[in-house]
């Protein structure tokens, strides 16, 4: 899947969306898609920026990158 | 409309039914006064300052004691004593069912004091509610025909969704769902149309209150979403249900399943489109009454509901073009 297609799905699919937001490295690495050390940090500061108006600064149930 | 508003108007029966609540706490033995002040100070909102509170935010109110000035003057009651006499039945009743639901979620054992503040203000409510009554034959159908929606709410309670996959914002479902508040709110309503020689009214009352509280119940089940994912009551809530059908998840349902569902134009559009058409039916109902207070109040529910889907459809939309731009800078 391409990084649209990939952005579109998460923007369409409530589910997917969750899936994504709750463990997004496995939910990429599932469609393929492997980051380095540094873009999975970029990639939780996206999410975190994201779902801040619903969870707060804490960034509520995001799961950390290991 | 008599002059400056739909709360303003009813500034002196609001005082005192104010008065009459105060000196119910002070009749009460000093080990319940303070818990029935919390009550109806904090708990329900009966004692803030300048007078009898509208609702949770100012345009809805649980109760809406207003509804009994409203209905007051549709159905050209004029005698002052039974209008006050309407709207503190109305708030009697809100805070004694309040007060047995709280007790009945703490546990019969616990808590008793709840229970015995729920008997007082029952006990004021009955008082209360049998003086709008010319007839004690009208104020016993009355009452007995609330009971048994106390009842039936009971035994949905137990078995919410039963056996079928409810469409939880369908008539069937919210009927069910916000027959609390009916059981609640209308025998002081339909006490006003016997006192006011109006009795053939009592089925367009009962519809109107059935429309508002079908579209009250979502209203409620959005705010309260947490709180009832939390005390695992999600098969209540038309909300979490729509989630659930919508995600049909291998587990229990989380937050973050049910913040992903809630920034759709698909569940915000569903929940608000029916919402605002059960209260565009009341709205409708309340027309027939040629009541300027409670068209002009229907009217700002549904304002207010309807900019409140724009903000969250914008704010749902800004949120995931923010988080497509994120992603599409890490994944190209």
């Amino acid at each position: 899947m391409g990084a649209q297609r990939f952005v579109d799905k998460i923007q369409k699919d409530p589910k997917f969306r969750a899936d994504f937001v709750k463990d997004p490295i496995a939910a990429l690495a599932s469609e393929g898609i492997t980051l380095s050390a540094k873009d999975q940090q970029e990639l939780l500061k996206v999410i975190r920026e994201f779902m801040k108006p619903y969870v707060g600064d804490h960034g509520g149930e995001v799961k950390m990158v290991p | 409309m008599r002059g400056t508003g739909i709360y303003s108007d009813f500034d002196q029966e609001t005082a005192w039914i104010r008065r009459e609540i105060i000196r119910d706490i002070e009749s009460l033995p000093s080990s319940l006064r303070s818990r029935a002040k919390s009550y109806t100070i904090g708990r329900r909102r009966i004692l803030e300052q300048g007078g009898v509170h509208a609702g949770p935010d100012g345009s809805l109110g649980t109760p809406v004691i207003y509804a009994a000035f409203w209905f007051s003057d549709a159905l050209g009651l004029k005698n002052g004593r039974l209008r006050q006499l309407a709207g503190y039945s109305l708030v009697c009743t809100w805070v004694a069912a309040t007060l047995r639901d709280d007790h009945m979620d703490s546990g019969p054992a616990k808590d008793t004091w709840k229970a015995k503040l729920a008997k007082f203000w029952f006990e004021r409510y009955h008082e209360s509610l049998r003086e709008l009554f010319p007839t004690e034959q009208g104020f016993q159908h009355v009452v007995s025909s609330a009971e048994a929606e106390w009842r039936k709410y009971r035994k949905w309670q137990s078995n919410p969704t039963g056996s079928e996959n409810p469409h939880p914002f369908s008539e069937d479902f919210l009927k069910e769902s916000s027959r609390y508040y009916v059981a609640c709110s209308l025998p002081p309503l339909v006490g006003i149309a016997h006192a006011a020689g109006r009795n053939r009214d009592a089925p367009r009352i009962e519809r109107f209150l059935r429309m508002f509280s079908m579209g009250l119940r979502i209203v409620d089940d959005l705010m309260d979403w947490e709180e009832d994912l939390t005390a695992f009551q999600m098969n209540r809530s038309s909300v979490l249900i729509y989630v659930k059908n919508k995600m049909q998840p291998t587990g229990a349902l989380d937050r973050i399943d049910v913040l992903s569902c809630l920034q759709s134009d698909e569940l915000l559009n569903d929940a608000y489109g029916a919402m605002i058409g059960y209260f565009r039916k009341a709205w409708r109902t309340a027309e027939a009454f040629g009541s300027p207070y409670l068209v002009s109040f229907m009217q700002d529910v549904m304002e207010s509901q309807s900019k409140e889907r724009e903000s969250l459809l914008t704010h749902a939309t800004l949120a995931l073009s923010g988080l497509g731009q994120g992603l599409t800078k890490i994944l190209d």
